[in-house]
């Protein structure tokens, strides 16, 4: 494990074996969380980012999901060891869980338990991990931390219900708790996705804020590109299971290697430029299904370059700048003739 | 505490609404008193009975005599036991309610445990035997397994009684213990079938609300604070779960006063069941009404309670 | 230039709130308060706003899918406001929806065909064999295939489903077309495949699009001119131009501050908006928008502003604008 880093992800694998078939959800995903940094991972649905953040949590569903192969390592600050979370018993693993790494979801609407007042929920959170701390120390911390997340009048709030707050104010309770214990990272699964975008922007704003406050890894999941170019040092770019384009955030919006990357770029409309009505190169055809998908490389039915070699092989991750990697045949060396 | 006082009034009018169309279509029925004119003795008697219930005025004069003289405790007369039915229901409602209290709290409790476990242990070999058991409770005729049980229990291996449960009961056996047992012994097999039929509908319940709850996203939230499993179910699911489960509690009161006319008949139990079953035979329109009035009563309540309760355990509802 | 297609002339709904047993009604949601806009064929009108500022509102009551409350709705010339519904039953074939769900909005038991068919089966007089002919020629317009036709809806994906609930509002040539949020459901490289769908289908039948979104970014891309709500009351109404190059409502520079933009280098004034959007239920007294508003005044908290021409055709509620 290199030093600057807090969290490496080894050639993960994991397979849903569901009813309807088997999905390999993910397949030989490896990236790194580097300290204080902000990771971002971007792709459409059901390319496997939830998973991977799930099986980091080693919260998977059982008895559906399994983990191949794959190594999560992770240092752990106090001490400076480097464990490897899947292979960590459960007992260790819960003082990880929530502790050393925390993690914030989607739909503030419903992530919160909503017969518990939000104090309650917040200083579960802080007695699970610290046994010696009392219930008034833990609600002061609560109360605290509601004020970090900016909510007024927080000695107040601190006993509301979920339903008696907006979802803004709900997702901030979300990162009071997560951050109440202090954790070394922060996984944030599309933390803004169900907001409007006035609160969009406060709410990356306040993350950003403690990051620097705080000192924390974030692992930034959206769709979004705009969130992650203005929020991530880097980023990794899945489809279908695989870290397609893995680059520090300028590489990755200035300068896309992988195809599928570059189409995303030409997906969105942007605010900076573009004409009015101007058709939006973009990508072409669907995302396959999970349950069968292509052979080959996932994208090659998609792909506006796409060679034989394409249809038959899967590559497999290069780096052609350091720290910038690419799962595409065009940059494979000596396949470049091909073009 | 204006909003229960406010609830309450309003059962008022309900209860009052719902006797009324009971009592209206009951008077569709008939004269109840048509039998006892067959018997030129009781000629006299027949005339005083039916000034005295209303029967010369129209119906909702009748009915409003009907209400108060409830009211007063003055259920009328029953002409198939030719004695007041007040008497004859509080004559049969401990046997009832013993019934009914054992079955109900013990069909809920198993039921709603069962319910919760087999949600909890998905597709376990405990998942499936619930599963088993909702499907027989659910499809298995009462009468049917009434009747095999008899036969098994009490006819083939006598370890269960049948039989009339009457106001003195067992006067020859003095002991309160043998009589208790005794008492059970007769009492047990209904019991044991209406528990058993009646704890699917509970089990089938439990098991999806707890279903329901395992997938909400609090639920992964509570796992992602690293919470024990034990904590994650029994703090952040169970208490979620119970919110429909108290309602249904709270709905289910009536049975309570037993709603087994069949089993009750099939084991010659004399209870309100029975007693109902024979007043539709004889024509016996107030103890009919007597017996609609009580459920009706405990529906309102029932509802009642369950409003109040759903607001104790779920802090999104209030009673304002 | 276009003719006028659609005029909208301060439109009101207020949606009472019942309590009780007896709905004795305790207050209003303004959902739309005095909105006016109009649209010339072949352009688009964007409504911007955030969540509850009354865009989904607007949008069925131009189709008189619930009733107004006050104002005038002019549609090809003809009030349509105070029509009963036989009367605006012919004028409903020209103005269709097309919905932000693709999942809920088709039924599940019906085929693709018979979905896109059935507005034809309500109001045109087609046999069997030309309404088959319709569905293809539609099925083609919106780059599905012939073949989709026999096929039920769960067997698509959310992008085709969009494309068939597209085909369904295509299906009577329309001249105008709600677009409630069509592509925020979507997959990022699925929305630009829509985009450029409901771009090109413009162009070819000349439709006039009520184009409502909360994403900044693709109403910049699609509308020629862009109306700015905020709870239920007009903010800024203006060309593109205007509204995305010279806003001049507080509250459109902080929208368009805050919409995240795919490049790590580009630098702008970030106006981060403090508070949370006031319930419309009780909505702010003077100007809506003073209590988030970072240049507000005591004259604000008073005052209603006026919607304002500021330059020709561009319209700002604020009296500082
Ligand atoms: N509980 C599950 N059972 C079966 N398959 C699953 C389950 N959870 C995820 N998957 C599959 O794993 C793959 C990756 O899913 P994941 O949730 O990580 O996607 P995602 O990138 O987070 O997408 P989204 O943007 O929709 O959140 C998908 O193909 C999905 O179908
Ligand atoms: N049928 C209704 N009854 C009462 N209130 C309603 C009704 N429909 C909408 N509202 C209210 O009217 C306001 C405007 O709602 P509307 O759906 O038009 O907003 P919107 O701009 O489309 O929001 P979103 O971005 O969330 O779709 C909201 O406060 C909403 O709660
Ligand atoms: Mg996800
Ligand atoms: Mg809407």
């Amino acid at each position: 494990m290199e030093k600057d880093n807090i969290l490496e992800i080894k050639n993960l694998h994991v397979t849903f074996y569901t009813e309807d078939g088997i999905v390999r959800a993910l397949q030989g995903v490896e990236y790194e969380v580097k300290h204080n940094e902000t990771l971002g991972v971007v792709g459409e649905s059901g390319c496997g980012k939830s998973v991977t953040s799930l099986t980091i949590m080693r919260l998977l569903p059982k008895p559906q999901a399994k983990v191949e192969e794959g190594q999560i390592l992770f240092r752990d600050k106090e001490t400076g060891q480097e464990i490897n979370l899947l292979e960590l018993p459960e007992e260790k693993m819960r003082h990880v869980r929530g502790n050393r790494i925390s993690m914030i979801f989607q739909e503030p609407m419903t992530a919160l338990n909503p017969v518990y007042t939000v104090g309650d929920q917040i200083m579960e959170a802080i007695l699970i991990h610290n046994p010696e701390t009392t219930r008034q120390e833990a609600r002061k911390k609560a109360i605290e931390m509601l004020k970090l997340v900016g909510i007024p009048a927080a000695e107040k709030r601190v006993d509301d219900y979920p339903h008696q707050m907006s979802g803004g104010m709900r997702q901030r309770v979300m990162i009071a708790m997560a951050l109440s214990t202090n954790p070394d990272i922060l996984i944030a699964d599309e933390p803004t996705t169900a907001l409007d975008v006035t609160i969009q922007a406060q709410i990356l704003d306040l993350i950003n804020r403690l990051q620097e406050q705080l000192g924390m890894s974030i692992i930034l999941i959206t769709h979004n590109l705009g969130v992650v170019a203005q929020n991530a040092d880097r980023i990794a770019v899945m489809y279908l299971g695989r870290i397609v384009e893995y680059a520090p955030v300028r590489e990755i919006f200035h300068d896309p290697k992988h195809p599928y990357t570059q189409g995303l770029l030409q997906s969105v409309p942007r605010l900076d430029r573009g004409g009015l009505k101007e058709p939006l190169p973009g990508i072409s055809g669907n995302l396959p299904s999970p349950y069968n998908p292509p052979p080959g490389c996932k994208f090659h039915p998609r792909c506006p370059y796409v060679m034989d070699r394409c249809r038959e092989e899967e590559p497999s991750a290069v780096e052609i700048s350091p720290g910038h990697t690419v799962r595409c045949w065009l940059h494979v060396k000596g396949e470049k003739s091909n073009e | 505490m204006n909003y229960l006082i406010k609830r309450v009034l309003q059962l008022i009018p309900t209860f009052l609404v719902a006797t009324l169309i009971a009592f209206i279509l009951f008077s569709l029925v008939g004269d109840p008193f048509e039998g006892l004119r067959q018997d030129p003795r009781l000629a006299s008697q027949v005339e005083r009975l039916r000034r005295i219930y209303g029967y010369d005025k129209d119906p909702i004069t009748r009915y409003f005599l009907w209400i108060k003289n409830f009211l007063q405790g003055e259920w009328g007369y029953s002409i198939m036991a030719k004695r007041a039915v007040f008497q004859v229901v509080m004559e049969r409602l401990p046997v009832s309610l013993s019934i009914g209290i054992v079955n109900t709290v013990l069909a809920t409790l198993f039921g709603i445990l069962l319910g919760i476990y087999s949600a909890i242990h998905l597709y376990s070999a405990a998942d499936y035997a619930a599963t088993a058991l909702v499907f027989f409770g659910m499809s298995m005729p009462s009468f049917f397994f009434g009747v095999m049980a008899l036969f098994f229990f009490v006819v083939t291996i006598p370890l269960f009684n049948v039989g009339l449960m009457t106001p003195g009961f067992h006067p020859d056996i003095a002991n309160l213990f043998d009589k208790t047992i005794e008492y059970g012994r007769h009492l047990a097999l209904p019991i044991f079938i209406l528990t058993l039929l009646g704890m699917g509908g509970f089990v089938r319940y439990s098991r999806s609300a707890m279903l329901e709850v395992l997938h909400m996203d609090y639920i992964r939230t509570a796992r992602a604070k690293g919470l024990p499993e034990s904590v994650v179910i029994r703090k952040h699911a169970l208490r979620n779960a119970l919110i429909p489960i108290v309602t249904l509690l709270a709905l289910s009161l009536p049975a309570i006063i037993g709603a087994a006319p069949i089993t009750e008949t099939i084991f010659s139990i004399n209870g309100l069941g029975k007693l109902y079953i024979d007043a539709l035979g004889a024509n016996d329109i107030m103890v009919l009404m007597a017996d609609l009035t009580l459920t009706i009563s405990l529906v309102i309540i029932g509802n009642l309670l369950a409003d109040i309760l759903y607001a104790v355990v779920d802090p999104r509802v209030t009673l304002e | 230039m276009n003719d006028v297609l659609l005029e909208v002339h301060d439109l009101v709904k207020w949606f009472p709130i019942k309590r009780g047993v007896f709905g004795r009604v305790q207050g209003h949601v303004k959902a739309v308060d005095g909105v006016s806009f109009s649209l010339r064929q072949g352009e688009t009108l964007g409504l911007v706003g955030e969540s509850g500022s009354g865009k989904t509102t607007i949008g069925r009551l131009v189709l008189k899918l619930i009733p107004h409350t006050r104002g005038r709705i002019v549609f090809e010339g003809v009030d349509i406001t105070s029509m009963n519904y036989s009367q605006f039953r012919p004028m409903k074939k020209d103005m269709q929806i097309i919905f932000q769900d693709p999942y809920s909005s088709l039924n599940p038991r019906m085929t693709v065909g018979e979905i896109i068919a059935e507005p034809l089966l309500v109001h045109t007089n087609m046999t069997q064999k030309e309404r088959e002919k319709r569905v293809y020629e539609l099925l083609e317009k919106v780059t599905l295939r012939p073949e989709h036709a026999r096929r039920y809806p769960h067997e698509f994906s959310g992008g085709q489903r969009q494309r068939i609930g597209i085909a369904r509002a295509l299906a009577l040539n329309p001249k105008f077309i709600v677009a409630d949020e069509p592509i925020s459901a979507l997959d990022v490289s699925i929305q630009a495949q829509i985009t450029n769908l409901l771009i090109d289908l413009q162009r070819d039948m000349n439709i006039s699009f009520l184009f409502i979104a909360h994403d900044l970014s693709v109403v910049k891309h699609m509308a020629d001119s862009v109306l700015v709500l905020y709870l239920g009351k007009p903010m800024e109404y203006g060309k593109n131009e205007d509204v995305f190059v010279h806003p001049r409502h507080p509250y459109t520079q902080a929208l368009l501050s805050a919409v995240p933009v795919p490049d790590p280098d580009y630098k702008r004034e970030r106006i981060i908006l403090q508070g949370e959007i006031p319930s419309p239920i009780d909505p702010p007294k003077g100007c809506v928008f003073h209590t988030r508003c970072p240049y507000a005044t005591d004259k604000c908290k008073t005052e209603i502003p006026q919607l304002r021409e500021v330059a020709t055709g561009h319209f700002v509620a604020c009296h500082y604008a």
